[in-house]
């Protein structure tokens, strides 16, 4: 008996791991092509496309799985042969680097299968991005206090597509973001950096030991842009 | 029922088929492969054989402006067959193997780095007799699938996608006689591919045919020393 309960055991453990395979779409490429250019339309080159699907799996859970990648040519170009999958966020992603901001192209290819198996994303523009490095650093003496906030547009674009519509609630493009923290004595410093397009304009608003606020603008005007304010 | 479950089942029905009549007739063929008989390019009945079973390697290799030529780098493979001599050296035969590729250009298939094509057919053929220990065949695949296993994803090892073809194959095999049923064998075949896959209308063409060759070898048992149609006329 202890035999055919480990017979059984060891028959269940082998179909465990063999139903743990995720299998992708059979059959099928897309092909994926557009033209990347940057807000001064020139075009963008070697940026990585690439095309993405989202499956789970009883052993890894929830993963996302590359079906197919290139990069944009010299003219800005691009023309990527792909697998295919079904999927909710079934996405393109075009990431420009360090110096670009990034686009995401999302659908849903449950119920939606592209003309002749083809994703045109047409001209897709990129914003030049530059860093913005903060350092908050205490000087004064104790039991001062430092509430501040940075409002700045963030260097990302995703469209949700519905069929060949852009669902402009589901979207999210170059949104604006407001990140901040209260500094005091236990955490008197602090030293972070983002990302947002070259030319846009940060608003710093801070307040010392909760006095009034005082806001001042950034405008981001180099790729690099170093900020420290003492307190 | 699936080309590939057809071929293996009936691989192994040619296994104990041929373990049974083949040794059954071997006693009546030895008395009678002592008699005198004569030995062209063509027949023999001395060299005469019922069954026979190959297992080996091949290396293949990609050629042509599509997929395979272009996407994939041949490593290695393995076969397995058995062919039943219907009429003197005329033969039918069912194989299965595996053809192990290394994706050379991903932007060209997609982002796997590996592709196994599971290969199953059935062929005829025919086999000459050119010189002493030698066997020189011909065949070709008159019914045949593929399989690609694609694997080998960036973010995971258990992520697998298929394509599945049919096979257009045309064999060539030379067999060296080592003993009365033991040979080696060097092969090689052209292997076109047609695939069911759905792709663009400006890359059908692409996808639309993969063509690899393999160069083999392997060893080859036979049982038996009479053809299929011999044991029922005589």
């Amino acid at each position: 008996m202890k035999l055919l309960i480990r017979f059984f055991l060891s028959c269940c453990v082998l179909l465990t791991v063999v139903s743990c395979e995720v299998h992708l779409e059979d059959d099928t490429r897309v092909l994926v092509e557009g033209t990347i250019i940057d807000q001064n339309n020139s075009p963008v080159s070697n940026a990585k496309i690439s095309v993405q699907t989202r499956r789970s799996s009883y052993s890894e859970g929830e993963n996302q799985y590359v079906l197919g990648e290139g990069y944009s040519n010299s003219d800005g170009a691009f023309s990527v042969i792909s697998l295919y999958d079904g999927d909710e966020d079934f996405a393109i992603e075009i990431d420009g680097g360090d110096k670009y901001s990034t686009y995401v192209y999302k659908t849903n290819t449950i119920n939606y299968t592209p003309t002749d198996l083809t994703f045109d994303l047409e001209t897709v523009s990129l914003k030049k991005t530059a860093t913005f490095n903060y350092n908050m650093v205490k000087t004064s003496g104790e039991s001062n206090t430092l509430r501040y906030s940075f409002k700045y547009v963030e260097g990302f674009c995703l469209e949700y597509y519905e069929g060949a519509t852009l669902n402009e609630y589901q979207s999210s493009c170059y949104q604006e973001r407001v990140i901040g923290q209260l500094l005091n004595d236990n955490n008197p410093d602090n030293e972070w950096s983002f990302r947002l397009p070259l030319g846009e304009v940060i608003e710093f608003t801070y307040s010392i030991n909760d006095e009034p606020e005082i806001t001042e603008l950034i405008t981001i005007n180099q790729d690099s842009y170093d900020f420290t304010f003492t307190y | 029922m699936t080309l590939r479950l057809l071929i293996n089942t009936s691989l192994v029905i040619s296994l104990l088929l041929c373990a049974s009549v083949g040794f059954a007739q071997d006693n009546l063929n030895e008395s009678e492969s002592q008699s005198e008989s004569s030995s062209t390019f063509f027949d023999s009945e001395d060299r005469q054989r019922f069954f026979a079973m190959t297992i080996g390697g091949h290396k293949p290799f990609t050629s042509g402006d599509n997929f395979m030529g272009e996407g994939l780098r041949g490593k290695s493979g393995i076969d397995f067959k058995v062919q039943m001599y219907v009429y003197k050296h005329f033969f039918i035969g069912l194989a299965t193997g595996s053809s192990y590729f290394d994706v050379k250009n991903q932007e060209l298939l997609g982002s796997y780095r590996t592709s196994r094509i599971a290969e199953n057919y059935v062929y005829l053929g025919y086999e000459f007799l050119p010189a002493e220990n030698f066997r020189l065949g011909l065949n070709i695949a008159v019914d045949g699938d593929l399989n690609y296993k694609n694997s080998g994803f960036s973010t995971s090892d258990i992520a697998e996608q298929h394509d599945s073809a049919r096979l257009n194959r045309y064999g060539l095999y030379l067999h060296y006689e080592l003993a009365k049923h033991f040979m080696i064998y060097f092969d090689y075949a052209y292997n076109v591919s047609k695939t069911n896959i759905d792709a663009p209308s400006q890359l059908e063409d692409f996808f639309r045919k993969g063509k690899y060759s393999t160069i083999g070898i392997g060893l080859v048992f036979t049982i038996g020393s009479r053809d299929l149609i011999s044991r029922f006329l005589n």
